[in-house]
């Protein structure tokens, strides 16, 4: 298993390499640099151009310029960014918790929509049921997500006004806030207790699942009750509940869009997967046994259909940390995605590196836990 | 019948509901079993054997439907009972034997524990040591290592599996036993092993049995009386020695010479000619009457009675072949 892990670092590195040559020289191949956006100043000459260009380094080749960065990187500086003016990794800093904190919330509500939908569906094969959910689950599969987006801010957000229409918090409450509070820390605060909350049930679903299944059941429900209730009271009790609530408040319209765009995929294919698995002949020897049939479903049927949909979760991790640039955008969302797209289009190329790199880097090493975690999933799968 | 049987099937009938009709999969089906007796059902591909397994256990798929008869089980018809009674029968009264014991294992989970789970499904309270000790005497029972049980189906040969299966179906004592294909997947010699295997532990336990196979072969080693199944109804019911010895019924010594004898005389293997029919449409009359060899007129039009014609030999034929027209 180690010498599996110490082989995968490897591979992460020689992949990160690769990745960032090739995003440096594409970005690189872009007309123009950060100077253009002053080229209609009539007062900003072509010899003070060249100076700033100079300045930045603009004037090297692109290959000195990358094993510069490289270097730098490596000694832990990633650069100044163009258009802010400071350090990159304050800027990313600033940008990854609301990003991440955004993302893995919709990602896990979305996956647990999708997987308890799609086993209801495998369940009630061939009912009326089925079809509806089928049918609305491939409308939003299918529908063109900026539109679909824009459409629910102009009925929830302008028409009913039930939601805020963009941003992440509210800006006059936030100036009466307390000195010293900002966002990012409500934010960080929010991903660890969520962090905790899910290590909790975790190891509450590790310690029961040799218990027979209506015990189980039982403690994982009053843990994920019991947990989410301490979890509301710390954050209600906390002198910032105020602002946590804001940040909640201006999350819920991003949070529905993704939901209904991502859960139809997560519901189709555990749909699938179940009735593959509903067919395999240990569910019929579990229905044998006299198990009732919500224990064949949940502890039989699901827990191997959750396989495929568990590698899928894995794959649209990268998403999660690198943010939907699209929803970013619609929700004016200033997160990791929003940073990197107008990263790239101004030329802003440490930022935008800056971002690959922690996108890129986070993204990989979550592939590696995904995989080992696969492993505890699928006793059939051994890294040697 | 002095002894009252411990399972009596009664003129079961079973449809199968497709879109172009009801296929008729079990017609008419009646047998009895005592307690500790092993019955052996035997039939081609596709005629019905395993859904009489399943009908059993009412494990039949949605689209099936059992449309008359009963299945006394110590005189209580299962057919009556409901879901939440059934899952009380399962395993209990009536445990299984899968046809694919690659597959009848979850790869999830420990093979033990799979076994607990059956155990502890039917008896609540039982201590987990208790329930784990009779694992390990069960892994013991059938030649597996008890150390096994902590290994996940994946680890295990398929000899292993199928014996992990059988201890599976002992594990909660159960009245009856049914054992659908049991060896199917498994090598001669294996195969030869698991037979014996199963048929010493059934003897000791003193538990009844149905063997269902299309190899008459495997039939004979195990079954003290055997049931010969076509096309959804039974056609000669009689005891082992009696089968063989005296086969009555037109298919079944169309079995008996389709299949060579070790010792009796060279005699040339004669394969039966045509194909079973769509059960959507089964023939009229006596369902094999396309096919053999000694159809009357009758036989296109009456179904021929399923009738005791002496000794507990059971015969469904208006013209059944003279006695000892096979030796083997």
């Amino acid at each position: 298993m180690l010498k599996y892990i110490a082989n995968r670092l490897l591979q992460i590195v020689v992949t990160l390499f690769v990745f960032f040559a090739l995003t440096y020289f594409i970005l690189d191949a872009q007309p123009g640099d950060i100077t253009l956006q002053y080229v209609n100043n009539p007062k900003f000459t072509k010899e003070q151009r060249e100076a700033l260009r100079r300045r930045l380094g603009l004037d090297k080749p692109a290959y000195v310029r990358f094993f510069q960065w490289m270097g730098n990187t490596l000694r832990g500086d990633l650069g100044e960014s163009y258009q802010y003016r400071k350090p990159v990794m304050d800027v990313l800093l600033e940008r990854a918790p609301r990003t991440i904190f955004l993302f893995l919330t919709a990602t896990l509500i979305e996956f647990f929509v999708g997987y308890w939908l799609g086993r209801v569906l495998a369940w009630q094969r061939g009912t009326g049921l089925e079809y509806g959910i089928t049918v609305v689950g491939a409308f939003f599969y299918t529908v063109f997500t900026p539109w679909f987006a824009l459409m629910m801010i102009y009925l929830f957000g302008f028409t009913l006004k039930w939601f805020p229409i963009g941003k992440f918090l509210d800006v006059t409450l936030w100036r009466a806030a307390p000195k010293g509070l900002t966002a990012n820390q409500i934010f960080i605060n929010l991903l660890l207790t969520m962090t905790l909350l899910a290590v909790a049930l975790v190891v509450v679903y590790y310690l029961t699942r040799r218990m027979n299944p209506y015990r189980a059941s039982l403690f994982r429900w009053s843990a994920l009750i019991g947990g989410a209730a301490i979890v509301v009271g710390y954050w209600a009790a906390s002198p910032v509940a105020k602002y946590a609530w804001d940040i909640l408040y201006h999350m819920a319209l991003p949070i529905i869009v993704l939901t209904l765009i991502n859960f139809s995929g997560t519901m189709l294919l555990t749909r699938t997967t179940m009735l593959e698995t509903l067919r395999e002949d240990y569910i019929m020897a579990a229905r044998a046994k006299g198990l009732p049939e919500r224990v064949v479903r949940d502890k039989h049927a699901a827990r191997n259909a959750v396989l495929p949909v568990f590698t899928s979760l894995i794959i649209s991790l990268p998403f999660i940390l690198g943010g939907g640039i699209i929803t970013e955008t619609v929700f004016s969302w200033e997160g990791l995605g929003l940073t990197l797209l107008t990263a790239s289009t101004t030329g802003d190329i440490p930022l935008v590196m800056g971002s690959f790199l922690f996108i890129g880097t986070l993204a990989l090493l979550a592939h590696l836990v995904a995989d080992i975690a696969y492993a505890f999933l699928d006793p059939r799968i051994r890294y040697a | 019948m002095a002894e009252k049987p411990l399972l009596s099937v009664r003129n079961l009938t079973m449809i199968y509901k497709t879109r172009k009709g009801p296929v008729s999969a079990i017609d008419d089906v009646s047998f009895d079993l005592k307690r500790g007796e092993s019955l052996g059902l035997v039939g081609e591909s596709g005629c019905g054997k395993t859904s009489v397994a399943m009908a059993l256990l009412r494990l039949l798929p949605d689209n099936a439907q059992i449309t008359g008869g009963q299945i006394l089980l110590d005189g209580m018809d299962l057919t009556t009972l409901s879901e939440e009674e059934m899952q009380n029968v399962r395993w209990k009264r009536i445990s299984m034997v899968f046809q694919a014991a690659m597959n009848a294992l979850d790869p999830v989970y420990k093979v033990g524990d799979q076994i607990i789970e059956a155990i502890e499904r039917h008896e609540r309270d039982i201590d987990p040591a208790e329930a784990r000790k009779r694992v390990e005497a069960l892994f013991h029972l059938v030649g597996i290592d008890p150390k096994m049980a902590d290994r996940y189906p994946h680890e295990f040969s398929g000899g292993m599996r199928q014996r992990a299966i059988i201890a599976m179906a002992l594990a909660c004592n159960p009245d009856l036993i049914i054992a659908d294909e049991p060896t199917t997947a498994l090598d001669v010699i294996v195969q030869d092993q698991v037979l014996r295997e199963l048929r010493q532990v059934q003897k000791q336990m003193g538990m009844s049995m149905i063997y269902i196979s299309h190899d008459i072969a495997v039939i004979a080693e195990v079954a003290e009386r055997i049931a010969i199944m076509y096309a959804g109804r039974l056609c000669e019911l009689a005891d082992a020695v009696e089968i063989f010895k005296r086969p009555r019924h037109p298919y079944t010594v169309a079995l008996m010479s389709a299949f060579p004898s070790i010792v009796g005389e060279k005699r040339p293997l004669v394969a039966l000619g045509g194909e079973p029919p769509d059960l959507l449409f089964p023939p009229p009359g006596c369902r094999f009457h396309p096919r053999c060899p000694r159809a009357l007129d009758i036989c296109k039009q009456q179904q021929p009675p399923f009738e005791d014609i002496g000794g507990g030999h059971y015969l469904a034929c208006w013209n059944p072949a003279p006695v000892a027209e096979v030796q083997s």
